[in-house]
């Protein structure tokens, strides 16, 4: 396939909700970061050590309890700040994903700490339900309302006048809630 | 030579032998008072001819004289500026002219004619390319268009190019891989109807 073809593909599927492969490879990349990040962590713990006085810049001593605690919050950290500012983790910046809401537009930072806290304690099991999903919507998605498309552009994308609740879709209350909102 | 010696000398031999100094310092003698008389003679003259010129009755008739000179003088000076500005827009006006007629003449000219009668190889043939090649400094030239080129912009940008390739192929695999599974699955529950999978309201900036 050719770079020309593949853009026009990508420009047919901009604004399309993402499938399940996509966004479990989202998760892998977005798992790998936050493991970066966590060992980060901890090696600038042996950094600030050392320079306090250390011998040498050792890991700290971890438990399941450092880990078990240091991850989530590295990870709902990571999530929330990502998905506050661009709707993107690094993750989905490779794969050109955005999280936004079902209303196309950004994220508010209370939706996005919410959805982030949510995929940190139920990520894979809660992401499965795209799969059978008619909107390729996660459980995060229903409960937040909230949805990953497809979007090349590097550029944060910008909604469109207000939507059209769509009354035969099957999963939704949506129109609902968009109406209440509004 | 001592004084007797000049003693014994004739009195015409002496005289001979001073005519030349004699007769330079008469000649310079002469030449001092012919410019003295020459300039005095002018000044005298110009004096008595202004004297004469600003006398009662020529005064009047001198005056009308210069008048109708300077007139005379403005007009011919308007009229050479006159001629100098025709000069100029004449020529400005026949250039495009003379330029379109020579455009016609080379147009009409069977360059392609000529150029076919011209044996091109035979003329390449006579020249000694290895000679031309032997004086250049071919390194210094490579260097020179390595150094415009900018070999590291290039790199960056051929890699840059490779690993977008590389991300978008990633990417439309992806993509593709998603439309497989969901076909599967809504096949497996017999859904008759395709899933809504355009998010309402969201636009790409720049999109077509």
């Amino acid at each position: 396939m050719s770079a020309a073809s593949r853009r026009a593909r990508a420009q047919a599927a901009s604004g399309r909700r993402a499938g399940l492969v996509s966004r479990l490879l989202v998760a892998g990349v977005d798992f790998v970061v936050v493991t970066a990040l966590l060992f980060g962590l901890f090696l600038s713990f042996g950094v600030v050590k050392y320079l306090l006085g250390a011998d040498s810049v050792d890991l700290p001593k971890t438990g399941l309890v450092q880990t078990g605690v240091g991850w989530p919050v590295v990870e709902f950290l990571y999530l929330a700040g990502a998905w506050s500012f661009t709707g993107r983790s690094v993750g989905k910046q490779l794969f050109g994903l955005r999280a936004v809401r079902a209303d196309g537009a950004r994220l508010g930072r209370l939706r996005a700490c919410g959805r982030a806290a949510w995929c940190t304690f139920f990520g894979i099991p809660s992401l499965l339900w795209a799969a059978v999903s008619t909107r390729n919507a996660a459980v995060h998605d229903l409960v937040f309302r909230t949805a990953v498309v497809h979007d090349w552009a590097e550029v944060a994308s910008t909604p469109q006048s207000p939507p059209i609740p769509a009354l035969d879709s099957v999963d939704a209350p949506d129109a609902t809630v968009q109406l209440a909102e509004a | 030579m001592n004084d007797t010696t000049i003693e014994a000398r004739s009195p015409i031999v002496s005289l001979i032998s001073l005519a030349p100094d004699a007769a330079f310092a008469t000649m310079h003698d002469f030449r001092r008072v012919t410019f003295g008389a020459v300039g005095l003679g002018a000044r005298v003259s110009l004096g008595i001819a202004g004297a004469v010129l600003e006398s009662s009755p020529l005064r009047g008739p001198v005056a009308r004289l210069e008048a109708q000179v300077g007139a005379l003088s403005s007009r011919g000076a308007e009229l050479r500026q006159q001629d100098t500005t025709n000069a100029r827009s004449l020529v400005s006006r026949v250039e495009p002219v003379i330029t379109r007629v020579l455009e016609r003449v080379v147009g009409l000219l069977p360059i392609d004619a000529l150029l076919a009668r011209v044996d091109v190889n035979a003329i390449v043939s006579q020249v000694d390319v290895g000679a031309l090649i032997s004086r250049m400094d071919l390194g210094s030239l490579i260097t020179e268009v390595l150094s415009q080129i900018e070999l590291g912009d290039l790199i960056h940008d051929s890699t840059s190019s490779i690993a977008t390739d590389a991300r978008d192929a990633v990417r439309v695999e992806a993509m593709s891989v998603d439309g497989g599974l969901e076909r599967l699955v809504d096949r497996v529950l017999r859904r008759r109807r395709d899933r809504d999978l355009v998010v309402p309201g969201f636009n790409l900036r720049g999109a077509t």
